[in-house]
């Protein structure tokens, strides 16, 4: 049977320590470590996420990690690593993304240099945005030529020379310009002779002579070869006699320069990768994101994820106002989404419901501020996220209706006056015999402590997952504890807060469901109805049932056999027809830690 | 007090303002709060679950002008508008001046068959919450390219 009211817990986690969940801590590790998680790509028949959030009074937005459709990268260890990403970040026309809310990795996007970044409803923004994997292999950058350069340089040399045969001293310098030489052979008695050329050809020849004074001779040149010869001829043949030759000599020696090396180019090659063929985009809100950065880390910080904050969600039509503009209300994402089933089906919506619903929820600060991007049954999601807004997503005649689980007030607020039932059924209209009562589980009303997590974010500080523990004062100290994740809309504790309230009264007071078959002529009726059931019971035992209880309809049939099956759940109310329900969650002392609002 | 009980059928083109066809199924041959008699019969339209769908059937006479209506109601999501009305009988032939809705439902046609006993038509919402997705499109080519391969 289904029970309207209730929300069902998500699966425990266990306690990390006080106040902090190990899934809180998961998620915490989780923030930190995608910051610098590789950028996502786009995957052919993934849906085209819907991200749906308004920033009101500086509280809401969302913060969205977008696909990329094209991806651009160059790797250059010289001049430095670019990227350029193209990405889709949501279905329909969301709120220009500024500068400011966009980051790459762990950085924000303007503090790299030669950033850019253009945004774009219905079209891949391409201008200036290379789209290209290359890589990078820097050519060697060469070593220039230098000039060459006159040197004055000198030396000397002391030979000795056996005299039993001939023998010859020779040197050449190779690119002088001038020459003195002074040659002094030690010791008398030698028979020499001298030579000089330059430039291969003989310019001075003493022929043999014998002296042993000095033999000087100085000469310039345009540059060329000089070679001296000195020749002793034999003497005696004893190579007991020797004699010595000194010679010294100065000279300018042109020096060439260094022709250097030449540069080579930067070798540049397409990586083997694809980057990306764009499409129409038609319908998308699209962000085109590239900057350039020094990489000596090693980290491959091209690759990081980029992130950006959508403080205005996708526009749709709002059920208040009828305005195209983005929204924070779940009634307009529903309304949005139950239109896209079936664009000619508007008339199967109860747009008023919607429109009482919108006025519920800003009056709670129940606000939806995230992304839906998994592929999830339409009817199973709205069943389930109204439920954390506190509506019932029904069908009503045909009709589609969102109606808060308790009545309001025509602000919003939550109605404790007295209640006055939309239908009594008593033994003249419920069919005898066929009134059922099931009660819920003893367990299930014992006292418990609600974790309710919800999204903590700062523009400047991607999102966190936080718990709250709610429990009725001074009760359930150590659990049992119960986790309701809100964490994929909301970002205000003060929503998770309510619901958590509300689960906590549904269970303290809700007791029994009820079931039970009509007459015929019944007037209308339907689910999310207040109704009150009286019954009165004589049996042979004596002692007179009566009983009056209201109840919440969740369900109305039509039997084969004509007769109206009704199902509904126990609507608990004081001796004033009061809704104990929403006394509780007005009036009722919670303990709340961390009171974060 | 009210005890009797008609039922009348109106068919709206999608838009709803639009009416197509109205109809009643209890006086023959008369024309009553704007309704001409056809005879039809639904099989109960007061399912409505929480959350959930509902569906009812209806079953009409063959006639040519019903299957073109219905063929088209198909095609072009025509509404059809079940209301149950509770009356107080007057006295004699006299017709009711006034009824109360005692139950309606809202739907377009979600499946139809033909028998020589008549078309039987299921209402429902083609925008039946069971079948869609959310979110409502996928990437494809034609609306991404190719998308990276790394």
């Amino acid at each position: 049977m289904t029970t309207s009211g209730l929300i069902e817990p998500q699966s425990p986690s266990p306690v990390a320590g006080k106040g902090v969940m190990q899934q809180e801590l998961a998620d915490v590790d989780v923030s930190d470590r995608e910051a610098t998680s590789d950028q996502r790509v786009i995957s052919i028949g993934a849906p085209i996420p819907i991200v749906f959030c308004k920033e009101e009074n500086g509280r809401g937005g969302t913060w969205v990690s977008p696909p990329a459709g094209l991806y651009g990268a160059t790797t250059d260890p010289k001049n430095g690593d670019k990227f350029a990403f193209g990405m889709v970040v949501s279905e329909g026309r969301v709120g220009d993304i500024a500068l400011a809310d966009i980051y790459k990795g762990a950085s924000r996007l303007d503090k790299y240099p030669s950033h850019k970044t253009v945004f774009q409803y219905g079209g891949m923004p391409t201008s200036g945005f290379d789209f290209t994997l290359k890589n990078v292999v820097p050519g060697d950058p060469g070593v220039p030529p230098t000039p060459g350069y006159w040197v004055n340089e000198n030396g000397s040399t002391t030979d000795n020379f056996q005299l039993r045969s001939e023998a010859t001293w020779q040197r050449s310098w190779s690119n002088i310009t001038s020459m003195s030489f002074n040659f002094n052979m030690h010791d008398g008695g030698v028979t020499q002779r001298i030579r000089v050329w330059a430039g291969g050809s003989l310019v001075v020849e003493t022929g043999y002579f014998s002296s042993s004074s000095p033999w000087t001779w100085s000469s310039s040149f345009s540059r060329t070869t000089v070679t001296i010869a000195f020749d002793v001829q034999r003497y005696f043949n004893n190579n007991s006699y020797n004699r010595t030759l000194s010679a010294s000599y100065t000279y300018q020696r042109w020096q060439d320069g260094d022709p250097g090396i030449p540069p080579t180019p930067d070798v540049v090659s397409d990586l083997p990768l694809f980057p990306g063929q764009a499409g129409s985009y038609a319908g998308m809100s699209c962000l085109s994101v590239a900057a350039q950065f020094k990489d000596d880390s090693g980290a491959y910080t091209y690759r990081q994820q980029v992130r950006c904050f959508v403080r205005n969600g996708m526009q749709v039509e709002s059920v208040t106002s009828g305005a195209t503009e983005s929204s924070n209300m779940f009634p307009d994402l529903a309304y949005f989404l139950l239109r896209k089933a079936n664009p000619s089906g508007t008339a199967l919506i109860d747009k008023a419901s919607f429109q009482s619903a919108c006025v519920f929820c800003k009056y709670h600060g129940m606000l939806f501020n995230g992304i839906l991007a998994a592929n999830v049954n339409l009817r199973d999601y709205l069943t389930r996220i109204s439920k954390l807004f506190l509506l019932g997503f029904i069908q009503e005649q045909g009709l589609y209706s969102l109606r808060p689980l308790l009545p309001t007030n025509a602000d919003g607020s939550f109605y404790t006056g007295s209640t006055n039932p939309e239908h009594i059924f008593g033994k003249d209209q419920i069919v005898q015999g066929s009134l059922q009562r099931s009660y819920f589980d003893a367990g299930q009303r014992q006292p418990f402590c609600v974790l309710a997590s919800w999204r903590s974010q700062r523009d400047s500080f991607f999102g966190v997952n936080k718990t709250i523990e709610i429990r009725y004062a001074g009760t359930a100290p150590d659990g049992p504890f119960e986790q309701y994740d809100l964490t994929e809309f909301c970002a205000l504790p003060n929503h998770a807060e309510l619901v958590a309230k509300y689960i906590l009264a549904f269970r303290k007071h809700v007791t029994h469901t009820v079931n039970f078959e009509l007459a015929t002529n019944v007037i209308a009726l339907g689910p999310m109805d207040i109704i009150r059931v009286d019954v009165d019971v004589t049996t042979n035992a004596g002692d007179p049932y009566q009983d009056s209880t209201y109840y919440l309809v969740d369900a109305v049939q039509e039997g084969p056999d004509g007769s109206i099956s009704v199902e509904a759940t126990h609507f608990p109310v004081n001796a004033s027809a009061q809704s104990l329900v929403a006394l509780d969650i007005v009036n009722a002392s919670f303990d709340i830690n961390p009171n974060d609002n | 007090m009210r005890d009797s009980f008609a039922t009348l059928l109106t068919v709206r083109q999608s838009d709803y303002t639009t009416i197509v066809r109205q109809h009643q199924n209890r006086w023959p041959k008369q024309t009553v709060w704007g309704y001409t008699f056809l005879p039809f019969k639904n099989s109960g339209f007061l399912s409505s679950r929480s959350g959930g769908q509902s569906e009812i059937e209806v079953e009409f006479p063959i006639t040519g002008s019903l299957v073109s209506l219905i063929e088209t109601a198909m095609v072009s999501n025509y509404l059809f508008q079940v209301e149950l009305r509770q009356f107080n009988p007057p006295d004699g032939d006299a017709l009711p001046p006034t009824s109360v809705v005692a139950a309606s439902y809202l739907g377009q046609i979600v499946g139809a068959s033909y028998s020589e006993a008549g078309i039987t038509v299921s209402l429902g919402s083609t925008l039946d919450p069971v079948e869609a997705s959310a979110p409502p499109r996928r990437f494809t080519t034609a609306l991404v390219g190719r998308p990276p391969k790394l």
